[in-house]
């Protein structure tokens, strides 16, 4: 990590390298099995996906249908999981959940007839998430050319004895917003309208982390995790802290193999490239192949208990911060009664422009018309009405 | 003898025109000059062409006699001439030829008798100089004891070449008999031996921009005799001739190259910095990893495989900012030879290639000062006496790179900071005739601050004590004490609970001793020993400050003793045979106090079947490993300018450098060998046809070569190598072989010079374990990551006129290898890719061309400042050589990116300066 900056660094010191997008194209592409598992402690049915490999980014995987899917612990318990959607199976929650110290193996059994088994997998304690907090801090964007502030999120974690050295973060957001432009007054064709009360004006938006977020306290003289930064908002970027928003992260305990698993995972997949760039390599999972040994399967059979804990950031927490506030780039469009056609009027709307309002003179004729882009106007288009089970508004 | 040489030619009975002649020519052409005498007056002009090479005249004659021209046209240039009676000019080099001896011995006499006359007794001080001047050339020097005459057939004549009036040796001057075709070159220190049977003896005693001159001895018993020269002041279009003019024909080098300090000091590297490193890649057989990347690979050769010296000293990372210049600042670089192949037995230690860097001794005669300023850095050098028997010479150099971080639009850099330096010197110290003394030194630091998140400093320190002692005339020996380390630190600041630093620490304490015996004329017998005891503390980690939680570490530090005793004779079995064979025997032992893991049977080593530790005490053995290498070669003479050589080598190598990635890294660590990880092998075969033409002013050369490595180390995916305590677990043992064959075309002389390289190589490795995660590629052979078939490699140097020199080379070659995604899958709800094999890809061809212009200030000979000026564009083309392509998840989507390090050209303008000194030894 250090180095890899360290050299972005020097090359830009001499603003003499250049980075150009390459797209990748595979010419050899090999079809592998993939297996995404977890077995938690939470009393929730686990799943078990199964996928192939694909040749084409854009195309989704082809999953795995029809085969048999089941879990054995250390006492010889088989747990069957079903096929509730294509590729996908799932356990009953009512059946079976991990338990600490328990130790799970994978079996698979393919419509073809090939078999397939996990390493043996021990669930570790997890250790409490103690607290989830936000300070202002900065991050630079854009090589380096912008330096934004936003509010950086920290997690401390319980030091607990028996609980796993290895950690992984999973990030869940959900925040809500509100359009710039809700629409009033709804378009019925050849500049008529009618007035409407500002519906779809605010939504819920929900976001998955996509990065691999691990920590290991084996080089640490404590199991103590403080100050762990775990996600960054840049307010002037997102309208994440417009409103209102929320952060579930879910801790888990992992085991030295699966730490490793995700570790390289992360090395190999979301590195930076420089003059020191490593060797890509491939990388091995916990799944191998009964009938034959060469056979190379992709995933891990991920064995881990869970804690999780929710944060709330509201708006007035942030207007007590001296950070930027995000700004729509929302265009607003406003024509004159008198300069505005029922050509031009079409054309905006073809263009994917909506009316939101209407500018009335005192006889509740129009004299204004002004219009902006959909995605401004209405937020299902970016985020979901409803608002979610858990939402508590705190304002 | 000089008039050897002169072409002297009957005179034609031709009619003397005793005409007044008009000629206006400027810097033309000796020999235009001579066509338009011959043209106007009935004249006819003798010399050697070879004199006149690229001698340029300017004439302003206006109705004057064809001696008065003569004399304009040759002033200052060395040469001296006489017109005959009938009008023809002989012209010759350091003397003039005489025809009126009995005239001029009559005017002596009388001379002699007025001055009798006037009773003075004694001839002035400027008489007799001129007359020593003239006779020394005709005197017969007298060497030995004319009572040994009988007792021995050969003798050993010795001696030192030195400037005149001065005590600076010149170095690779050749001594030669021409009678006898025996020839000696003097070393770095300026000493010749030369085995000569008893006699008399014309001697020839020449090198590049000195004057040639020659002695006649009679020679009884063996003997010394010193030289000195002169210094050949006017003839500076000579100067991009090689230094080392000896013939590649006759000598018994095989891939070896005498790098020309004056020549790669012209080629045109990033960011106007002169790096003699650098532009030796440019020779066939030797490959850049990239652009301003550190280490080399020779021949297939890992970065780790090639020996580094600095007079003597090993230096382990000689580069700065990670690689894109390399520590030794050139302008106290003496000399560069880079072995690929029939390396001598007194190297040893690495498989692929030595790189033998010598400093300049410093300036005996007067104080000097140079220096130079390019966009990046500035760098001064000082040389002087300190008595008459001792000199220095220290150079510094520094970057001011960090207000450029200041004007960068990226705000981590504006907070960032970067620098380095290096100090090198050196002081001589001529005790008596038999005795020298040097030290050397060598300190570079780099130091980097990133933004707020991390900081980083890495240091190579050197220092060389020498002494040269001279038993007997032919048996003579150098002993030397060496220290050289190498350490870096980083730290990690970004997070105040978890602050920690990283130390590295490698040193090396060297003993050298080796002798050179010359018993008789067909021996030339090298021996020696040598010793390295290696001290290396893996790493230590450590919290920075209080609050951190990071956990002290340390790893247990290594030691081990290299010690090596060697022999080599070079044999004439007769003048067309001649053969060089050594042998070099290794013992190789690493001690305790230290812990050695123990790992279950039948499993890969990992920390899972990792069973027991065992513990060794203070000075215990813990591992052994003796081993003896040879080194076989032969020369064999098919013509006058033909020859084919044949050499075998074979070397063992005891320190590893682990990396995982293609470039140097300044965070790589070096590793001893132990009981796990053993010594690499290297085997070479080669074989070489060499042709000289044009009067061996054209060298051209065939070689080929078969490389068998046993022992090359990988790792095993993901290995973490830093602070890695069972460091075994994630190394992988593998087997390599290499071969290519090299195409060479040299031109060394004359206005244009340069060299064409072309070759073809490949390096494979093969990595099959017994278990699977042992196994790469299945176990079949891959191109290794340096792996570059086709390389092809242009430098041409022109003097363009006295002071304008244009150099350009351009550099083609094959992509270097990648591994390559070869599909998609879902993991964690996002769209990942994997690899399968390795280096299956090449990302594309890689072509550069550059371009320098060096122009002089006027190059009077007693000027207070000297000055060049060179602007240099690096990269042309501005080609966007991709470095490498890679691929990373960016917000859930698969980006793919090629980086080029010199994407656009890049243009410089570097000045030089020299004060009190000539310019000629840099321009």
């Amino acid at each position: 990590m250090k180095q890899r900056v360290l050299i972005f660094f020097l090359l830009n010191i001499l603003a003499i390298s250049c980075i150009d997008p390459f797209h990748l194209e595979l010419e050899d592409y090999e079809s592998l099995l993939v297996v995404e598992g977890m077995i938690t402690d939470e009393f929730a049915s686990n799943t078990i996906q199964l996928s192939r490999t694909f040749q084409n980014e854009n195309t989704s995987p082809v999953l795995l249908e029809h085969a048999e899917v089941s879990v054995r612990d250390e006492i010889g318990t088989i747990t069957v999981f079903t096929e509730l959607e294509p590729g996908i199976y799932k356990s009953d929650s009512t059946q079976f959940t991990g338990r600490v110290g328990g130790t799970y193996t994978l079996h698979i059994k393919t419509e073809d007839g090939l078999e397939y088994t996990s390493d043996r997998c021990t669930m570790t304690a997890v250790p409490q998430i103690d607290s989830i907090y936000y300070e202002v801090d900065s991050e630079v964007y854009d090589n380096g050319k912008v330096e934004e502030l936003g509010l950086r999120i920290y997690l401390d974690a319980e030091n607990q004895v028996e609980a796993s050295q290895y950690l992984r973060w999973e990030l869940e957001e959900v925040w809500k917003f509100r359009v710039p432009y809700p629409v009033f007054y709804q378009d019925l064709g050849y500049m008529q309208y009618k007035i409407v009360p500002g519906e779809n004006d605010i939504c819920w938006k929900y976001e998955q982390s996509k990065q691999i977020l691990i920590h290991s306290s084996a080089e640490q003289s404590s199991d103590l995790i403080s100050r762990k930064p775990i996600h960054f908002i840049p307010s002037g970027r997102s309208n994440r802290l417009l409103k209102q928003y929320s952060i579930l992260v879910n801790q888990y305990s992992l085991s030295l193999e699966e730490f490793s698993f995700w570790k390289k995972l992360k090395e190999v997949t979301e590195s930076e490239g420089d003059i020191f760039e490593k060797q890509p390599f491939p990388i091995v999972g916990n799944i191998s192949c009964i009938n034959n040994e060469h056979e190379k399967v992709l995933g891990y059979l991920q064995v881990s208990a869970v804690k999780s804990q929710r944060m709330y950031i509201t708006q007035s927490q942030v207007n007590e911060l001296d950070i930027p506030v995000y700004e729509y780039p929302c265009e607003r469009i406003i024509y004159h009664t008198w300069r505005l056609y029922v050509r031009i009027y079409e054309n905006l709307l073809s263009n994917g422009y909506v009316l939101f309002w209407v500018e009335e003179d005192e006889f509740g004729l129009p004299i204004g018309f002004q219009f902006t882009s959909a995605e401004c106007a209405d937020c299902s288009l970016t985020g979901n009405p409803e608002k979610p089970g858990f939402w508590v508004d705190m304002d | 003898m000089v008039s050897i040489c002169i072409l002297v030619v009957l005179c034609l009975p031709l009619a003397a025109q005793k005409g007044k002649l008009t000629l206006n020519l400027h810097d033309v052409l000796f020999s235009e000059l001579v066509d338009s005498l011959e043209k106007k007056v009935w004249c006819k002009v003798f010399y050697a062409d070879d004199w006149v090479d690229s001698f340029y005249v300017s004439v302003d004659a206006e109705y004057e006699e064809l001696g008065q021209v003569m004399t304009h046209a040759l002033a200052g240039s060395g040469f001296t001439f006489i017109v005959t009676g009938n009008n023809q000019v002989i012209l010759s080099e350091g003397h003039t030829i005489k025809t009126n001896f009995r005239e001029e011995y009559e005017e002596y006499l009388a001379d002699r008798m007025s001055k009798l006359d006037t009773a003075s007794y004694s001839l002035s001080g400027l008489a007799e100089e001129e007359e020593n001047d003239i006779s020394e050339e005709f005197r017969l020097y007298k060497i030995g004891n004319p009572a040994e005459l009988d007792r021995i057939r050969k003798v050993t004549l010795s001696g030192t070449i030195q400037y005149t009036g001065s005590d600076v040796p010149i170095m690779g001057a050749i001594v030669y008999i021409r009678k006898l075709q025996i020839g000696a070159s003097t070393d770095a220190k300026g000493n010749y031996t030369l085995l000569l049977p008893r006699g008399q003896h014309t001697v020839e005693f020449r090198r590049v921009g000195m004057k040639s001159t020659i002695r006649n001895l009679i020679v009884y018993s063996g003997g010394t005799f010193n030289m000195e020269m002169e210094e050949k002041i006017n003839q500076l279009e000579e100067v991009t001739v090689s230094a080392e003019q000896e013939n590649q024909v006759l000598n018994m080098r095989m891939g070896t190259e005498k790098i020309d300090i004056k020549m790669l000091k012209q080629i045109p590297m990033g960011l106007g910095e002169v790096d003699v490193i650098k532009s030796s890649l440019l020779l066939p057989g030797v490959q850049s990893v990239g652009e301003a990347a550190a280490g080399y690979n020779v021949r297939g050769g890992s970065t780790d495989q090639n020996l580094m010296l600095l007079n003597d000293a090993p230096i382990l990372n000689p580069s700065h900012f990670f690689g894109f210049f390399s520590t030794f600042n050139s302008d106290v670089i003496g000399d560069v030879t880079l072995y690929k192949s029939g390396i001598p037995a007194a190297y040893g230690g690495r498989i692929s290639s030595v790189m033998d860097v010598r400093l300049k001794e410093g300036n005996k005669e007067g104080f000097r000062v140079s220096g130079g300023i390019s966009p990046v850095t500035a760098k001064a050098m000082i040389e002087g006496p300190v008595t008459k028997r001792a000199s220095y010479i220290i150079s510094a150099r520094s970057t001011y790179s960090s207000w450029i971080l200041k004007q960068l639009s990226d705000k981590r850099l504006q907070k960032s900071k970067a620098g380095f330096y290096d100090i090198q010197g050196m002081t001589n110290i001529q005790i008596n005739q038999n005795n020298r003394i040097s030290l050397s030194g060598y300190y570079s630091k780099d130091k980097f601050d990133f933004y707020t998140i991390s900081a980083f400093n890495y240091v190579n320190g050197a220092a060389t004590l020498q002494w040269h002692h001279d038993f007997q005339p032919n048996l003579f020996a150098d002993f030397s004490a060496i220290i050289s380390d190498y350490s870096y630190q980083i730290n990690s600041v970004e997070n105040p609970l978890a602050m920690k630093g990283m130390r590295y620490r490698l040193d090396q304490r060297l003993a050298k001793a080796s002798f050179t015996y010359f018993p008789s004329e067909k021996h030339k017998i090298n021996f020696g020993l040598n010793s390295t005891f290696y001290e290396l503390a893996a790493g230590e980690q450590f919290p920075l400050n209080d609050s951190s939680n990071v956990l002290h570490q340390k790893l247990e530090e290594e030691r081990a003793l290299e010690s090596s005793v060697y022999f080599s004779d070079v044999f004439s079995v007769s003048p067309s045979i001649t053969i060089s064979g050594g042998l070099r025997y290794n013992i190789y032992t690493s001690f305790g106090p230290g812990s050695e893991y123990r790992y279950a049977e039948n499993a890969p080593l990992s920390t899972v079947s990792l069973k027991d530790t065992v513990y060794y005490a203070g000075g215990e053995v813990k591992s052994f490993y003796p081993n003896l290498e040879f080194r076989i070669s032969s020369r064999i003479l098919l013509g006058p300018s033909l020859s084919l050589k044949v050499s075998f080598q074979r070397m063992f190598q005891y320190i590893y450098m682990l990396s995982n990635t293609a470039a140097i890294s300044p965070t790589d660590i070096w590793k001893l060998c132990d009981n796990y990880i053993k010594p690499q092998r290297g085997d070479q075969y080669s074989l070489g046809i060499y042709r000289n033409f044009r009067r061996n002013t054209v060298e051209a050369s065939i070689e080929g070569y078969y490389k068998d490595l046993d022992n090359i180390i990988d790792y095993k995916s993901g290995a973490k190598l830093l602070m890695n305590e069972q460091i075994e677990t994630v190394m992988l043992n593998g087997k390599g072989k290499a071969y290519g064959i090299e195409f060479m075309v040299k031109k060394n002389s004359g206005s244009v010079t340069g060299w064409l390289g072309y070759t073809y190589a490949r390096i494979l490795h093969k990595v099959n374990g017994e278990y699977d995660e042992e196994i790469i590629n299945n176990g079949n052979y891959f191109p290794a990551l340096y792996d570059k078939p086709h390389d092809l490699k242009l430098v041409v140097n022109a003097k363009l006129s006295r002071r304008f020199n244009l150099t350009s080379n351009f550099v083609y070659n094959t992509g270097r290898p990648i591994t390559y995604p070869v599909g998609y899958f879902q993991y964690g709800g996002v769209n990942r890719f994997f690899y399968s094999d390795r280096n299956e890809f090449r990302v594309p061809d890689y072509i550069r061309l550059d371009l320098a212009a060096t122009y002089n200030g006027n190059l009077l000979k007693r000027k207070w400042i000297h000055s060049s000026f060179t602007f240099a564009v690096y990269n042309v083309l501005g080609r966007r050589n991709p470095y490498s392509i890679y691929f990373r998840l960016e917000e859930g989507v698969v980006k793919g990116y090629k980086m080029s390090i010199f994407g656009q050209p890049i243009f410089t303008l570097t000045y030089n300066f020299k004060i009190r000194g000539n310019a000629e030894d840099d321009f």
